[in-house]
């Protein structure tokens, strides 16, 4: 499985490389590096961050479903309240709240892929 | 407290200024019981002293900007104006106070105006600073709830991975986070004094050695500011360690120079802050300054140098970034010169 992590806190990345090590991960730091990764690699599930310079994860998420609009992107956010509403309803199909753990991260991956 | 950050002006102040305004009129009063019986003095001279004093304290109120109080005092002088009309038209029957009447009428008029307009443009100033200071909290709140639970997901994620394989590398991430949540505590902390202290002067010189004693450890930092009073508090610290945290985390170098210099203006002081690092981009100069806005590796939340200029901005300043040859960055911190009272 190929997943791309997209967020600007390289800290975040890192960790997330970790726990998905088992995965083909590919990375990037602002919605527009993510609209170029993923067109090179077409990866099958976007972890996408919210609040991001540049570009943010809803406007990000926005374009990436123009290019595809099978893509399954997950929300990561700290304000899931209302910051995971709206990438949701960008066309995102889950969000996970930040803080989360490995077995959160992976679950939410597992039922998404396995649909 | 809050109050007077939004006007400017202290209870204390006002106290001085009325008793001011009282003593004087008390002088008045004395020198002229003292020099003339009461019976002497006839009714169109006392008026037309009455409309003399209102127009010395008018002009005493205005130069004071005391806008709420030149209403009321507008709206007295008004009714003597109009009382002493009445009385000197059906009971003295004298041409001359009715004149004096009528000027005390017409001099109240303009100061109502003039009031009313001041008092205007205060609201107006007011509500301007109050929406400043809204934005600026409500961003701070939520930058410094998005830092937090960003960096306790990495500090409980590699905690994690610790307990598994107990290598050491994953405490160094582990403290990287724990300081950076101290730094967005350390930012917070100083946007709360935005609602305690008072909105007048400090010592630029005295602020900047405060600040860089705080980096002494990380930086090489030369201080040649002048000894002036800038209109600001210590939010103003705040604004100045960002700019130095910007430096030293942005240098790209370990043992980063830098020199902090001031520059007279006249009315303005410069404060001009020059590193050795790499410098910035000309392309992203205007956008480091914009709310969310980062970039590199070290990028943060993006919010340190939006709330640099916020503050700067809360105190009639501005910041900009110029060209610093032959390397690094050069950050201009313009702030209006206290006015010595």
């Amino acid at each position: 499985m190929r997943i791309l992590v997209v967020d600007d806190d390289y800290a975040m990345r890192d960790l997330l490389k970790l726990m998905l090590k088992d995965y083909e991960v590919y990375e990037a730091e602002n919605g527009r590096e993510a609209i170029e990764v993923f067109r090179s690699t077409r990866p099958d599930i976007v972890l996408m961050d919210i609040m991001m310079p540049e570009m943010d994860g809803i406007a990000a998420t926005q374009e990436l479903l123009k290019m595809d609009s099978n893509t399954v992107i997950i929300g990561v956010t700290a304000f899931a309240s209302h910051k995971g509403r709206e990438i949701l309803k960008a066309g995102a199909r889950d969000v996970i709240e930040k803080p989360f753990t490995k077995k959160k991260l992976i679950e939410t991956l597992m039922k998404h892929v396995n649909k | 407290m809050l109050r007077n950050m939004l006007t400017g002006k202290s209870e204390r102040k006002k106290l001085v200024d009325v008793f001011l305004v009282l003593s004087f009129i008390m002088v008045f009063l004395i020198i002229r019981g003292v020099f003339e019986p009461r019976e002497a003095i006839p009714i169109g001279r006392v008026l037309t002293e009455s409309a003399l004093l209102s127009f010395a304290l008018s002009v005493y109120l205005i130069s004071r900007r005391y806008s709420r109080i030149l209403i009321t005092f507008g709206f007295g002088l008004l009714s003597l104006g109009i009382y002493t009309h009445i009385l000197s038209e059906y009971f003295f029957d004298a041409d001359s106070s009715v004149m004096v009447a009528e000027i005390i009428m017409l001099l109240s008029g303009l100061i109502l105006l003039y009031s009313f307009m001041r008092f205007y443009r205060e609201m107006r100033d007011i509500n301007g600073r109050l929406e400043t200071m809204v934005t600026f909290l409500r961003i701070m709140n939520s930058s410094l709830r998005h830092d937090i639970l960003n960096s306790l997901t990495v500090i409980l994620g590699y905690l994690e991975f610790y307990r598994e394989n107990k290598d050491e590398f994953l405490l160094d991430k582990v403290e990287e986070k724990l300081k950076y949540i101290e730094k967005s505590l350390h930012n917070f902390k100083n946007a709360e004094s935005l609602m305690g202290g008072e909105n007048s002067q400090i010592n630029l010189r005295e602020l900047v050695e405060e600040v860089a004693r705080d980096f002494a450890g990380e930086a090489k930092i030369s201080v040649k500011v002048e000894d002036v009073n800038v209109v600001g508090n210590s939010l103003l610290k705040s604004a100045i360690w960002n700019i130095f945290h910007n430096s030293i985390k942005h240098g790209g170098k370990s043992g980063i120079k830098i020199e902090v210099r001031s520059e007279d203006l006249g009315s303005h002081v410069d404060l001009i802050i020059t590193d050795n690092g790499v410098g910035i981009p000309k392309s992203i100069r205007e956008k480091v300054f914009e709310e969310g806005f980062s970039f590199g590796n070290a990028a943060g939340s993006g919010m340190g140098l939006f709330i640099v200029r916020k503050t700067v901005e809360m105190f009639d300043g501005k910041v900009f970034i110029e060209s610093n040859e032959p390397e690094g960055a050069k950050f201009i911190i313009r702030l209006k010169k206290a006015v010595v009272s």
